[in-house]
């Protein structure tokens, strides 16, 4: 049994390389990251591997911050990066979104959203780069043992 | 709210397939340490083992009838983890219909 993992998948009217794009540009991404009605407040992104990204969604209620790294940036294929919710608990998860062309003009996009055991997240301090190799075995093991 | 902490011990506790075959055993009905040992090439003592990460878990659950031990399954043990999963769903589902929307606008343009 694997761990929980949401799965949702979409073909775009864009190539792997535009959509891929969207994820990494701050405009865009606040464009579409947030749910209405709540609207998206400080948005920034450093898309480097180690970078890190924060969203701010802002409603009524008040602020919810999303915080992450990049664990991997493989354009125009795949985008992987951790996810932490100021609503979520204290744990973390890891969300790895991948893009297919899909006939000449659009893109089969996929997107994982897994949470990570907290064996992984206590190996965070140990640094980004060995993470990001121990998380793509965990998460492959994972992923044939689901 | 979602604890993080009971989520790990749930899917640690699922991990092992033995204790996937304890759960799925008693999906079938409650049953003592010693029922669920018999089929089992595993001690008395193997099983309590097993039982007890699953108890902790919050995946079974022991009653006490005079001096029996009695164990069931605790349903809602993974209920948890499925509703995270229904939660990420919706919420990616429709951060990708925002996306789509805004791609099909800059096509368009």
């Amino acid at each position: 049994m694997g761990r929980p993992t949401a799965i949702v998948r979409r073909v775009l009217a864009a190539t792997p390389d535009v959509a891929y794009d969207q994820w990494l540009d701050a405009e865009a991404l606040a464009d579409f990251i947030t749910p209405r009605p709540a609207r998206s407040g400080v948005v920034k992104v450093d898309p480097h591997v180690g970078g890190s990204f924060r969203i701010e969604m802002i409603d009524v209620d008040g602020i919810v911050r999303i915080s992450g790294r990049y664990i991997e940036l493989d354009r125009p294929h795949r985008l992987r990066f951790t996810w932490q919710s100021s609503l979520g608990g204290g744990f973390d998860s890891v969300v790895t979104v991948t893009f297919e062309p899909h006939g000449e003009m659009n893109t089969l996009m996929t997107i994982e959203h897994a949470w990570l055991p907290v064996a992984w997240r206590d190996d965070h301090e140990r640094g980004w780069t060995r993470i990001g190799a121990q998380l793509d075995t965990a998460l492959r093991r994972l992923a044939t043992s689901a | 709210m979602l604890e993080g902490h009971d989520l790990d011990r749930a899917y640690a506790a699922l991990a092992d397939p033995t204790r996937r075959m304890l759960l799925e055993r008693l999906q079938a009905g409650e049953a003592r340490i010693t029922d669920l040992a018999r089929p089992l090439p595993l001690t008395f003592a193997g099983v309590s083992h097993h039982v007890a990460i699953l108890e902790a878990a919050g995946l079974v659950r022991r009653e006490i009838r005079g001096r029996e031990h009695w164990l069931s399954v605790r349903p809602e043990g993974l209920q948890e983890a499925g509703n995270w999963i229904a939660e990420q769903t919706g919420f990616w589902s429709r951060r990708v219909d925002a996306l789509a929307a805004r791609l099909e606008r800059r096509n368009r343009r």
